[in-house]
């Protein structure tokens, strides 16, 4: 052990302590973590529109502007022009429907319990549920305010971020490179590079595939109102939900379906046939993305073990929640990548 | 303006005398130019008896079979004196192919034509030795 610790090149030492410090500036900077993160995945998403700005000669920081508007006004005229079953319904008298449909539905449960599950008539499920589901209202309602406050704060933050990052992000990326020490450049400008091509191949194939999977989604929902007869109320606002949540590899789908599930409950006169057919449809787009557009867009992706990324989203959500199951798996390609550099250059130098 | 954006992809580094720039077998990122100083490029540098394969001074490069991407250094390069060097790396040159792409393609050829006068050299070289051999 002794001998090992004292073979150890001083380069791993050093970029241990470069992680531990770079850790303990997210933990001190946690308030601007969320902005600073949606900031990283705005900036590498809207990359190749940038470049492609600048191969026409024009300046980044120009030409971030321009692609972030045409990308925000395609998407408003996208929303405003939607033809008919897909036009966006008013969830008015949600507030008020979702409560009365929880709580006549958990009375049907109690009653079928108290007939069926006599055994389990001491446990009172529906009363349990119904005070847990209050007291989260209750919190809600009082956070609420904070709670938009904060979220405004970021989506106004994040494009701002992301401005200086893309306008900056390079000449900062040189200046970082140029206080490194001779014998650990070349393996830093490798590290650089490869974590970028990782990270932002991930990224922007994950964009497509929830785009692809959002529009297959959309096209289930308005096919079963329209062919089959089921109403799917939101389609529009369902499909986009899922698609942004299927971000998160495994559980994305999941929230789609909790956030969909939600939304009927607060459609009045919705036969129980219209969440099941949801599901239904939650599930073969699932199967879709995974057996047909996955393998088609991610094909040059981050080359990680299923049981890794199941690994990096458990620490992930365990340390950071939603925000860590997002960043999850661009974290664990990079750490990966830095491995791997570390891992060759100690190679060579024990050779 | 071609030359301005070079001047804002390459890296200007500074060794000392004795310095190691890369070691013969590990993975290379890109090529030097030397701008002052001189550097050897070695065979085998940890043995009792390295074979010196060049002697480069100022305006001479090396390592740019790199500049291609995943290759492995096929020499160790260690400055003879103090030294200014000036990197361009593949990240570099992938930038440049992609924003610029005249430049890169510029770039790209003439380091085509390097490997090529290389690979004519060696070629002419292993002819040399095949003639000597079936002479024999």
């Amino acid at each position: 052990m002794k001998r090992i610790i004292g073979e150890m090149p001083g380069r791993i030492i050093g970029i241990a302590m470069a992680a531990a410090a770079i850790i303990l500036l997210i933990l001190t900077v946690q308030v601007l973590i969320i902005p600073i993160v949606g900031a990283i995945f705005l900036a590498y998403l809207l990359e190749p529109g940038v470049v492609a700005l600048q191969r026409r000669g024009m300046g980044r920081g120009n030409a971030f502007i321009i692609v972030l508007g045409v990308c925000l006004a395609t998407l408003l005229i996208a929303l405003l022009l939607l033809p008919g079953p897909f036009a966006p319904e008013a969830a008015s008298g949600l507030n008020k429907r979702v409560p009365d449909r929880i709580n006549a539905d958990l009375e049907k449960f109690d009653k079928w319990k108290s007939n069926h599950l006599r055994i389990l008539s001491y446990v009172n499920f529906a009363g349990n549920i119904k005070t847990r589901i209050f007291d989260f209202a209750g919190r809600l309602a009082t956070e609420l305010p904070g709670i938009a406050a904060t979220v405004t704060i970021d989506i106004l933050l994040i494009p701002l971020i992301a401005f200086f990052l893309a306008r900056d992000g390079r000449s900062l990326r040189r200046k970082l490179l140029n206080m490194v020490p001779n014998a650990y450049f070349e393996m830093a400008i490798s590290m650089f590079y490869r974590i970028d091509q990782q990270i932002g191949g991930y990224l922007r194939g994950r964009l497509i595939e929830c785009a692809l999977s959002g529009l297959v989604q959309m096209g289930l929902m308005a096919g079963t109102q329209i062919l089959v007869g089921i109403p799917q109320p939101n389609i529009v606002l369902i499909s986009i939900v899922s698609g942004i949540l299927n971000f998160i590899p495994y559980v994305g789908p999941i929230f789609g379906g909790i956030f969909g599930t939600i939304l009927f409950f607060g459609t009045e006169n919705l036969p129980a046939t219209s969440i099941w057919a949801l599901y239904s449809i939650i599930a073969i787009t699932h199967l879709i993305d995974n057996f047909l557009i996955a393998p088609a867009v991610l094909s040059h992706n981050v080359d990680l073990h299923p049981l890794t990324v199941v690994l990096a989203l458990v620490i992930g959500g365990e340390v950071f929640g939603v925000l860590g199951l997002l960043i999850a798996i661009p974290v664990a390609a990079s750490l990966k990548v830095i491995a791997q550099e570390v891992y060759a250059n100690y190679q060579v130098q024990v050779r | 303006m071609e030359l301005r954006i070079l001047e804002k992809a390459v890296h200007i580094r500074t060794y000392r005398p004795g310095e190691t720039i890369f070691v013969e077998t590990e993975p290379g990122a890109g090529m030097y130019i030397i701008q002052s100083g001189r550097v050897n490029l070695l065979l085998n540098h940890k043995s009792d008896s390295p074979e010196i394969l060049a002697e480069l001074e100022k305006g001479d490069f090396f390592g740019e079979m790199a500049l291609l991407g995943d290759a492995t250094r096929n020499a160790t390069a260690i400055t003879r004196d103090a030294c200014d060097l000036i990197g361009f790396f593949h990240p570099d040159l992938i930038e440049i192919i992609n924003i610029h792409p005249r430049i890169g393609a510029k770039i790209s050829l003439g380091l085509a034509k390097t490997l090529a006068e290389r690979l004519r050299y060696t070629s002419d070289q292993l002819r040399e030795i095949w003639d000597i051999r079936s002479s024999q």
